[in-house]
């Protein structure tokens, strides 16, 4: 079950902090937007998100956009972080845990000394972990 | 993972301590260094101002570490009462013991036996003040780094008026429309203060929130963060 999909996250600011590009394995149809495209998408939805973001209590608001057969889940934290996941359509509770998943992580990038919420993460093991987890959970 | 208050905790308690005293005095021969500096109250809060940039960065991290457990805070409300309610006890050890409000932004909490102060003694009323407001800034930093974590850009004044027992104000960003000379929102860090003034500006209040940050456009309300709810809290839980 491996689709393509792509992962941001954006600070408070609607700087993204993080971006992940996961290719698919079924590429080749042709109908794959490029890279830039599926920024561009995922920061247009942000609007939503804000709006969103004031309606529910709980963390992850699920699929909230859609821009042909894309779609766009988000996952906000209690300090205003924005989880963004852009996807074909797929389980939801596969995820939710993963945002969770991705949620724990973040929170140790948070709790370096050397790193200031908000700053983009650069880190190798961050990419690494957050890859292994969307090639298990997507 | 709650910390437990009953658990002694002896070894980190003490080494927190410790570390406490040591920081103080860093920034106490840190503040001695300066020297373009003009009067001696404006190098000390020079100097300990790194104290209370500590704080913060603790608070914000802490607080996003203890948040995950529970819901998203929507209410501003509520971000008060997870300060008092639920951040309090398990930093401090002990629950709040006052809480005041005066509807404007300004919220008083008063703590009777605060924990990081339980093991300094009380020398005369002058001399009190001046050793133990440098210890101060270390918790205001770490108040006004909780409430960034929610967004709110706060002012935090701390006091200790007899020793085991502190009082902070917690000042939220007013927007007003008639310029004031005394800016009651401020990005700067706290200050510990001689002596309480409750500032009679003239306020407006703002109701309902605003969903997208064109639509704050407010004068002195400096938002570099994403907007957030811009109500203030009314109610002291």
């Amino acid at each position: 079950m491996n689709m393509a999909a792509y992962v941001a996250i954006i600070g408070t600011k609607d700087n993204p902090v993080y971006e992940l590009e996961m290719a698919g394995g079924n590429d080749k149809q042709g109908k794959s937007l490029g890279a830039h495209l599926n920024q561009f998408i995922v920061h247009a939805s942000l609007d939503i998100v804000e709006q969103v973001q004031w309606t529910s209590n709980a963390f992850y608001v699920r699929s909230i956009d859609q821009f042909h057969e894309l779609y766009v889940s988000a996952y906000i934290t209690p300090s205003n972080m924005k989880f963004m996941l852009l996807h074909h359509a797929q389980s939801s509770d596969g995820i939710k845990t993963f945002f969770q998943e991705i949620h724990e992580l973040y929170i140790k990038t948070i709790m370096n000394p050397f790193y200031q919420p908000n700053e983009p993460i650069k880190s190798q093991a961050f990419d690494l972990k957050v890859r292994s987890l969307a090639r298990k959970l997507l | 993972m709650i910390v437990h208050q009953q658990l002694p905790m002896s070894v980190n308690l003490a080494s927190f301590d410790f570390l406490l005293i040591e920081m103080v005095h860093m920034a106490k021969r840190l503040s001695e260094k300066q020297e373009t500096v003009v009067s001696n109250d404006e190098r000390m809060e020079k100097g300990y101002s790194f104290l209370e940039n500590i704080g913060f960065q603790v608070g914000r991290k802490l607080a996003e570490r203890l948040l995950l457990t529970r819901n998203r805070i929507v209410e501003s409300i509520d971000v008060m009462r997870f300060l008092c309610r639920e951040l309090w006890p398990i930093v401090f050890r002990k629950q709040l013991d006052n809480l005041k409000t005066n509807r404007k932004g300004t919220f008083v909490i008063t703590d009777n036996y605060f924990f990081w102060f339980s093991k300094m003694t009380a020398a005369t009323g002058t001399e009190m003040k001046e050793y133990t407001t440098p210890y101060l800034y270390f918790p205001s930093g770490f108040i006004r780094g909780v409430m960034h974590t929610f967004g709110y850009p706060v002012q935090v004044i701390a006091q200790c008026p007899n020793l085991p027992t502190c009082i902070f104000q917690v000042r939220f960003p007013q927007p007003s429309n008639v310029p004031t000379t005394e800016n009651a929102a401020s990005n700067q860090p706290s200050e510990s203060a001689q002596s309480v003034s409750q500032q009679n500006t003239d306020l407006s209040r703002i109701s309902g929130r605003s969903l997208s940050s064109t639509t704050l456009g407010v004068n002195n309300t400096p938002s570099p963060l994403n907007p957030t709810n811009p109500s203030h809290p009314e109610e002291t839980s």
